[in-house]
C-alpha cells in the first residue's frame, strides 16, 4: 500500500473519523496507549502496591456520591429533553395532519404510521427486517473475512501490495450503487445478490484496516520480538495478526453500517423481500406514508445493530485507552 | 583490564572483539562505532556511557544479533554468536514496548513463548515473578492502567523471567521520573545479582552510571571508541544507589566522567564554560 499517502487516512482519536481521501475512505484508527501516568508516589509505595488500593475515607465517598448524583441528574435531563423532542414532534406531526395543515399523502401522521404497523407488522415489516439484518450480517462477516484475509496477506508480501495498491484504490473509490445492476444480473434477483452486494460494501474498509493494523505495529516491539529469538510468523501470529484485528474491530461500526448500505441498495433495485422492498413496492404505490414508515423502521435495524457491534467492539477492545 | 583486586582470573562471559560498525549513508561511509573491545565477568554490572551518537544502541543491538558488526566477533561463554539471532541475551528497550491487548502477565510470559516454553509454566513463572516484585494484584490488568514506573516494571520481568544470563539494557528508566527511577534502579541490581545475571546497561545519566555499576565504560563520540573504564564498585560497597551517591569516591568518578564525556551545549560559552558548570563542586 502506498505508505506515503495513506488511503483515505486522516484518522484522528478513537470513534470512527470519517475523513475524505481521494477514494472517500476512512481508516479509523483504534486510539494508541496514552503515555504512561506519573507516579511520584510509587516509589515509596511498594508495599501499597502489595496491598492494594486504599480504603475510602468517608470524604471520599461523600465526593463520589456527590459526583454520581451530578452525573444521574445529567442523564436525566438529557433523557428529558429528548423526550420532549420526541413527544412534542410528533404532537405537532399529529396537530398539523389533524388540521390539515399537513398533507397526509405526503407525510401522512402518527395515527396513519401507527395503523400501518400493527397492521403490518407481523406479516411483513418484521419478516422483511428479518431478511434485510440476514442479508446484511452475511455481507458483513464474508466481508471482513475476505478483507482480513487479504490485508494479512499484503503484509507478508509486500511485493504483493505495491502490485495490487491501485486496483484496490480503484475498487474502493467505485460508488457500489453503481456496481449494483450489474452484481444483480450476475447473482440473480434474489438473496445472495444482496449479499454480494454488502460484502462488496465493507470488503475494502476491512482490507484497509487489516493492511494497516498489520504494518503499523512498532518497529521497535519487532526488535524486541526478534531479539526473543521469534522467527517472522511467530512475529505474524503474535503481534502483526492481534493489531491487525483490532484496527479491523475499531471500523466494525461504520461496516456494519456500510453493509447495510449494500443490502438495501440491492433491494432497491430488484428484490422480493426485505425492508429495502417494502419501501420500493410502497413508493412505487404511492403509498408514502408506508414508505415513511419503512424508513423509520430501517433506521431502527441501523440503530439496534450499531449499538449490537459497539457491544462487542466494546469488549474486544476493552484493552484500549479511552 | 579491571579485574576486581584479590578475585581470581574468572572465563568471561561476554566477550566484544574488535567491533566496528560502518554504515553505508548518501554521504558515504559512516563510522558508527570504532575496534571495541570489551571484557565482561560473569554477574558484572557493567555500566556504559556516552555522548549522543556514540553507537551504544547499535553496539547493543550488534550484541544482541539484530545487526552484523562490519568487523569483529562477539562471544559469550566462549561460544561465537555474532549475527546469531537466537535470543542468545535478553535485550530491554528504552521503550516498555508492552503489547497493549496483553495483561500484565501475558506481557511477562511474552518472550518465553516465543522460546517455546509451554504456557502452564509461562504463566506459572511470570506470576511467581509479578508477586514477589511489587505487581501482586496486577496480573490481569492491562497495561493502559498502569503507570510508567509499573510498566518498566513488568518490562524489567519480561525481561528477567527469560533463561539468558546475559542482559542489555539501553536507557530503560531514562523516561521515569527521579524518585521512581532511584528506587527501580536499586531494585534492578538485587534482581542481578539475585539471577545471576551478567547485565551491560547504557545510560545517559552518569549518577546512574556510578551509583550503579561496578565498572563505567565511557565512549568518545562518533565514531565510538572506548574511551576510558573506571573501576566503581560502589553499588557493591554501599547496597544501595541512593547511599553510593552519597559516597565521597562518588563525586570524583563523576567529575571524570563528565570531563570524559566532554559534554557541551551548542549555544555560546563553548567547553570549557559547559564543562565546568557541570562539575560537582
Amino acid at each position: 500500500m502506498n505508505q506515503e499517502n495513506p488511503h483515505g487516512t486522516g484518522a484522528g482519536p478513537a470513534g470512527g473519523n470519517r475523513s475524505g481521501g481521494p477514494g472517500g475512505l476512512a481508516a479509523v484508527e483504534p486510539p494508541g496507549p496514552e503515555p504512561a501516568r506519573q507516579d511520584t508516589a510509587e516509589a515509596h509505595d511498594t508495599q501499597a502496591a502489595l496491598s492494594g488500593p486504599a480504603a475510602l475515607s468517608e470524604d471520599d465517598r461523600r465526593h463520589i456520591a456527590d459526583i454520581t448524583r451530578r452525573q444521574r441528574r445529567q442523564a436525566f435531563v438529557t433523557r428529558g429533553v429528548q423526550l420532549l423532542l420526541v413527544v412534542g414532534a410528533l404532537a405537532l406531526w399529529e396537530g398539523g395532519a389533524r388540521t390539515g395543515v399537513i398533507n397526509t399523502f405526503f407525510l401522512g401522521s402518527p395515527t396513519i404510521l401507527w395503523e400501518l404497523l400493527q397492521n403490518r407488522f407481523a406479516s411483513s415489516i418484521l419478516p422483511g427486517a428479518g431478511i434485510t439484518l440476514g442479508e446484511t450480517l452475511a455481507g458483513f462477516v464474508l466481508g471482513n473475512i475476505i478483507g482480513i484475509s487479504v490485508g494479512l496477506a499484503l503484509w507478508y508480501s509486500r511485493f504483493l501490495a505495491r502490485v495490487l495498491d491501485p486496483f484496490i484504490l480503484a475498487f474502493g473509490a467505485t460508488p457500489v450503487l453503481a456496481l449494483a445492476p450489474l452484481i444483480i444480473i450476475w447473482f440473480g434477483t434474489g438473496y445472495s445478490s444482496k449479499v454480494a452486494l454488502a460484502t462488496l460494501s465493507c470488503v475494502v474498509v476491512a482490507l484497509l484496516q487489516a493492511y494497516k493494523g498489520a504494518t503499523s505495529v512498532d518497529e521497535d516491539l519487532i526488535s524486541l520480538m526478534r531479539s526473543f529469538g521469534a522467527t517472522k510468523h511467530a512475529i505474524f501470529r503474535k503481534i502483526v495478526m492481534p493489531s491487525s484485528y483490532s484496527w479491523v474491530v475499531a471500523a466494525l461500526k461504520l461496516n456494519i453500517g456500510f453493509a447495510l448500505i449494500g443490502a438495501v441498495i440491492g433491494e432497491f433495485i430488484s428484490s422480493q423481500a426485505g425492508l429495502g422492498h417494502i419501501i420500493l413496492v410502497a413508493g412505487a404505490n404511492y403509498n408514502i406514508p408506508l414508505v415513511l414508515l419503512g424508513i423509520i423502521c430501517l433506521s431502527v435495524l441501523a440503530l439496534i445493530m450499531n449499538l449490537a457491534v459497539g457491544r462487542i467492539e466494546s469488549y474486544l477492545l476493552r484493552w484500549q485507552d479511552d | 583490564m579491571g579485574e576486581h583486586a584479590g578475585q581470581p582470573q574468572q572465563k568471561p562471559k561476554v566477550e566484544i572483539d574488535n567491533i566496528s560498525k560502518d554504515f553505508l549513508t548518501s554521504r558515504g561511509r559512516v563510522s558508527a562505532l570504532r575496534d571495541i573491545n570489551l571484557t565482561v565477568a560473569d554477574g558484572e554490572f557493567l555500566c556504559i556511557c556516552g555522548p549522543s551518537g556514540s553507537g551504544k544502541s547499535t553496539l547493543f543491538n550488534i550484541i544482541a544479533g539484530l545487526q552484523p558488526p562490519t568487523r569483529g566477533t562477539i562471544r559469550i561463554d566462549g561460544v561465537d554468536v555474532t549475527s546469531s539471532v537466537l535470543g542468545h541475551v535478553s535485550y530491554m528497550f528504552q521503550k516498555d514496548l508492552l503489547v497493549p491487548w496483553r495483561t500484565v502477565t501475558e506481557n511477562v510470559t511474552l518472550g518465553l513463548e516465543v522460546r517455546g516454553v509451554p504456557s502452564s509454566e509461562a504463566e506459572e513463572r511470570a506470576r511467581s515473578y509479578i508477586k514477589r516484585y511489587g505487581l501482586a494484584g496486577f496480573e490481569d490488568t492491562f497495561p493502559k492502567d498502569l503507570s510508567g514506573g509499573m510498566r518498566q516494571r513488568v518490562a524489567l520481568m519480561r525481561t528477567m523471567v527469560l533463561d539468558n544470563s546475559v542482559i542489555l539494557m539501553d536507557e530503560p528508566f531514562s523516561a521515569l521520573d527521579y524518585p521512581t527511577k532511584l528506587s527501580i534502579e536499586t531494585e534492578v541490581r538485587e534482581l542481578a545479582s539475585e539471577l545471576d545475571k551478567t547485565v551491560l546497561f547504557v545510560t545517559h545519566d552518569i549518577d546512574e552510571a556510578v551509583s550503579m555499576g561496578d565498572r563505567v565504560v565511557v565512549l568518545s563520540r562518533a565514531p565510538g571508541r572506548v574511551k576510558a573504564i573506571h573501576d566503581v564498585n560502589l553499588f557493591q560497597r554501599y547496597g544501595s544507589v541512593v547511599r553510593a551517591r552519597g559516597a565521597e569516591e562518588f563525586r570524583e568518578h563523576f567529575n571524570r566522567i563528565w570531563d570524559e564525556l566532554e559534554v557541551t551545549t551548542d549555544v555560546g560559552a563553548g567547553a570549557g564554560a559547559a564543562a565546568a558548570a557541570g562539575r560537582r563542586a
